[in-house]
């Protein structure tokens, strides 16, 4: 796969904690507009890799480009300051503080009053749920609205590039639907997005791109539509009998769509 | 064997400074037995203190006020009353018991900071009032305490007294050995990690705060008793703040939690400043910017350096094998009576119950039946009350309506711990393990229930501990082998993958023998593979191993593969119940839960 011009580029990326490798040698590109996926097993390096991007954990060797820019060696706050937004695992909303507080911290960057009430308008609209919830602290929202705060939070600072890690951990099939359908309208208006995902049919039904990571480096890389076949990725995925049908079908009706 | 010579050891070390003291009075003049004696009874504080930050985890900062508790109570009886020093160390255990015993009910309620200043105002109190008071000391002077006495023999050469010192630090090494490894320790280790972990392992959190709040009462009682006829003074101005933050510094510095470090901290500061002379005004100063500096570089103390050298040498990089799936599930007996199968076949059943959070109605009428061998899911949306229902079946959560019944005995007005005695086992989402402690040590907590002994009997290992005990160890022991985690037992939970995570919280569920099983999202942060070879390994515990489950479960596949029967809760009630394949294809189950999209999945693939 080849992009031109792409919102990010991954080159060679080696890090991990400690003694311990967990990168050896990622490249990732991610196209201008694109919603990219990256699937693998667990501790294949999913989530390093996205810390590595988000300046959590800084690299060993290689390097990380946004926008062409070189932002390897930024701090993670200037990352924010040169276009990232990182949703963590686990939604880490601030419990004690209200939605609308959640997303003032979230715009904290943010210095133009104009540009501010422009993203918190834009926050309310994508996720009118987060608008009628604004005063109640974040930590008595069910599940799935927290999802919705974290993501909202990360893209106060209006973003070109949003990371985000399992979103659809402990949320209901629906819940988690109305949420991917929002992130993608999101995607939509021109956020790229990048997300770390374990529910593969619902990352297949959703995502332009994915990428698969095993052992710490990328060993597929496709357009979702050009999924030519799906076992490879089923054999990627360590998928057995109760997925392979539910997965295979969803590359297939991708495959039909784009034809 | 082993027994025999740590025996030996102690002996001579007690004798050591006995005979030193007379053969080579240059080397072990009385200056070094004072501040080798002092080093030690501080030792003995800062062990004391150690059971509760290291091991329970509850701050205090007026440790001293327990250590003046026991120095004033032995030299009133000693020295007021003329009785027997033995007697003036009995009474000055049991003073300092019973002060940290009154200190310890608030820090039931509170924690933290508040429970820290709180201590504190607790040891001022009697810094500046209970110990200058006249009945007590005479105001400020202080109250002479004479050198202990036995029979005709007075201790009075400061090598013999530095003889007794290490005797005691003998005596309190092996109860703090004893209290760490056991059931008592395990349940302090368990609060310490978290108190909601520790009470769903069926610890009884306040009576074991309290315990441990007693038993360093105790020792520092102890303390006190050696420290006060050492200076032959008992003075007010020695138990203040300053040496209760001592006593902080040389935990911390030594290392929370670790007998070993904490000893060596001590010892090391209060020789250090004695050997270096130009120190010892200096001395709080050092203290403190070693406190600073273990702080920020080894947060585990002394004990933590010395683990880190040891792990460098052996460095265990094991691929995670979870991913690809999941070993087999242990079995293990716990000797209870195979229960007789209720009369209609039904294990568990829950019916009307209700609970309100505040203005939250959470739960409001919901009910529940699962057959006897078979696997049941409990679906529904976030925050339909799933996680709160669970911990009513299991005890864990009071309700104002309603009445669960298992084995056919209503069991309402049991408590946790007594359910989980009968075979009710359970995971919890996400936190329930105690992380920074061992697999195997999680595998032996998850059994405190199953063992009766208590704090008494731990601590003089009575038979009935041992024996216990080693039940618990054998369990584990068994769960260990089934998971093929023989060689993660000594590993602390938090450095192992997700998967194998949650393999511990099973392997907890199941090493306390369950009859019945409930588990909260299973699936959650397991690869597809591992989320498969799950649903072959719940059908082998229940048709195998006689285990009927319960499972809360956002994976519809997972529950469509394995859920004989399924119950959908929405806003606290019951919306649908019956066979999987109904309740999957139940309009209302879809408009609430699933989405067209995951129904039309499952439809699919019928």
């Amino acid at each position: 796969m080849t992009v031109e011009n792409p919102m990010l580029e991954v080159r060679g990326l080696v890090s991990g904690f400690g003694h311990n490798t967990v990168l050896h040698g990622v490249n990732l590109t991610v196209g201008r507009g694109e919603f990219a996926a990256l699937l693998g097993l667990n501790g294949a390096g999913k989530s390093v890799t996205l810390k590595n991007i988000s300046g959590l954990l800084t690299p060993w060797k290689g390097s990380v480009i946004l926008d062409g820019r070189d932002i390897t060696k930024l701090d993670p706050e200037d990352r924010v300051l040169a276009g990232l937004g990182h949703v963590p695992q686990g939604r880490q909303v601030f419990p004690h503080l209200s939605v609308a507080e959640n997303l003032r911290l979230g715009g904290a960057t943010v210095r133009d009053r104009a540009r501010y009430n422009d993203a918190l308008a834009r926050v309310y609209e994508s996720f009118p749920r987060l608008g009628e919830r604004r005063a109640q602290l974040a930590g008595t929202l069910s599940g799935g609205e927290q999802a919705m705060l974290a993501v909202g939070r990360a893209l106060m600072p209006s973003p070109r590039l949003v990371l985000i890690d399992e979103p659809s951990a402990g949320l209901s099939p629906i819940a988690l639907a109305e949420l991917l359908g929002i992130i993608r309208e999101v995607n939509r208006t021109g956020v790229t997005v990048l997300m770390v995902e374990q529910n593969t049919t619902f990352t297949l039904r959703i995502a332009d791109t994915i990428h698969v990571m095993q052992k710490g480096s990328i060993v597929l890389s496709s357009a979702v539509s050009e999924l030519s076949d799906p076992n490879e990725l089923l054999a990627h995925l360590g998928v057995g009998a109760l997925m392979r049908d539910r997965i295979a079908r969803e590359v297939a009706a991708r495959r039909g769509a784009s034809s | 064997m082993k027994l025999r010579r740590s025996a030996l050891v102690a002996l001579a070390l007690i004798v050591a400074p006995v005979l030193l003291g007379r053969v080579a009075p240059g080397v072990l003049n009385n200056e070094r037995s004072t501040i080798l004696a002092l080093a030690l009874v501080m030792a003995i504080g800062a062990l004391s203190l150690n059971v509760l930050m290291g091991y329970t985890g509850q701050i205090s900062l007026g440790h001293a006020a327990f250590m003046g508790v026991g120095a004033f109570a032995t030299g009133l009886i000693t020295g007021k009353a003329g009785l027997s020093f033995a007697l003036g160390l009995a009474v000055s255990a049991i003073a300092g018991a019973a002060f940290a015993f009154l200190v310890g009910l608030p820090a039931l309620r509170i924690r933290g900071l508040s429970l820290a200043i709180s201590t504190i105002a607790f040891a001022e109190m009697m810094a500046r009032l209970v110990f200058p008071a006249r009945a007590i000391s005479g105001g400020h002077v202080g109250l002479t305490v004479p050198r202990p006495r036995f029979g005709s023999f007075v201790v009075a050469r400061n090598s013999d007294y530095l003889a007794l010192v290490i005797a005691l630090v003998i005596v309190v090494w092996i109860i703090d050995r004893n209290v760490t490894g056991t059931r008592l320790g395990r349940a302090l280790h368990g609060i310490r990690e978290d108190e909601n972990v520790a009470a769903s392992f069926g610890v009884d959190v306040p009576r074991f705060k309290l315990t441990a709040f007693v038993l360093a009462g105790t020792l520092a009682g102890v303390a006190g008793a050696l420290h006060a006829p050492l200076l032959s003074l008992a003075q007010s101005e020695a138990y203040t703040l300053q040496l209760s933050l001592q006593f902080v510094i040389i935990v911390v510095v030594g290392g929370l939690g670790s007998r070993v470090g904490v000893m060596v901290a001590a010892i090391f500061f209060g020789v250090l400043p004695e050997v270096f002379g130009f120190l010892q005004a200096w001395q709080f100063a050092v203290g403190a910017g070693l406190l600073v500096y273990t702080l920020a570089r080894h947060p585990g103390g002394i004990a933590q350096a010395l683990r880190e050298s040891a792990e460098r040498k052996r460095r265990p990089d094991e691929e995670d094998d979870t991913d690809r799936g999941l070993p087999d599930l242990p079995h293990v007996s716990v000797g209870r009576a195979r229960p007789e199968s209720p009369a209609d076949g039904v294990l568990l059943r829950a019916r009307d119950v209700s609970v309100r959070f505040g203005g939250l109605q959470a739960l409001d009428g919901a009910e529940i039946a699962v057959r006897e061998n078979s696997i049941a899911g409990l679906i529904g949306p976030n925050g339909a009350g799933k996680t709160t229902f669970f911990n009513v079946l299991s005890g864990f959560q009071p309700h104002e309506r309603g009445r669960v019944e298992f084995l056919g005995r209503d069991v309402t007005a049991l408590g946790p711990h007594r359910r989980a005695a009968m075979g009710v086992g359970r995971t919890f989402q996400l936190a329930g393990l105690a992380r920074n402690l061992s697999v195997e040590e999680n595998f032996l907590l998850a059994q405190h229930s199953l063992a009766g002994y208590g704090a008494i009997e731990a601590i003089v290992r009575s038979p009935r501990a041992r024996r216990e005990e080693a039940a618990m160890r054998r369990r584990a022991r068994e769960a260990l082998v089934a998971l093929g985690f023989e060689r993660y037992a000594e590993r602390a939970v938090s450095t192992l993958s997700g998967g194998q995570q949650r393999l511990v919280e099973l392997g907890c569920a199941l090493v306390t023998g369950p009859s019945l099983l409930l588990l909260d999202e299973p699936s959650a942060g397991l690869s597809p593979a591992a989320t498969e070879s799950l649903a072959e390994r719940l059908r082998t515990v229940r048709d195998e191993h006689g285990v009927t489950i319960l499972l809360i479960e956002h994976h519809i596949p997972l529950v469509a593969a394995v859920c004989d029967e399924v119950t959908v809760f929405n806003l606290g009630t019951l919306l649908a119940s019956g066979p999987t394949a109904d309740v999957i294809g139940n309009p209302a189950v879809i408009a609430a839960y699933l989405g067209e999209d995951a129904a039309a999945d499952e439809e699919a693939v019928k």
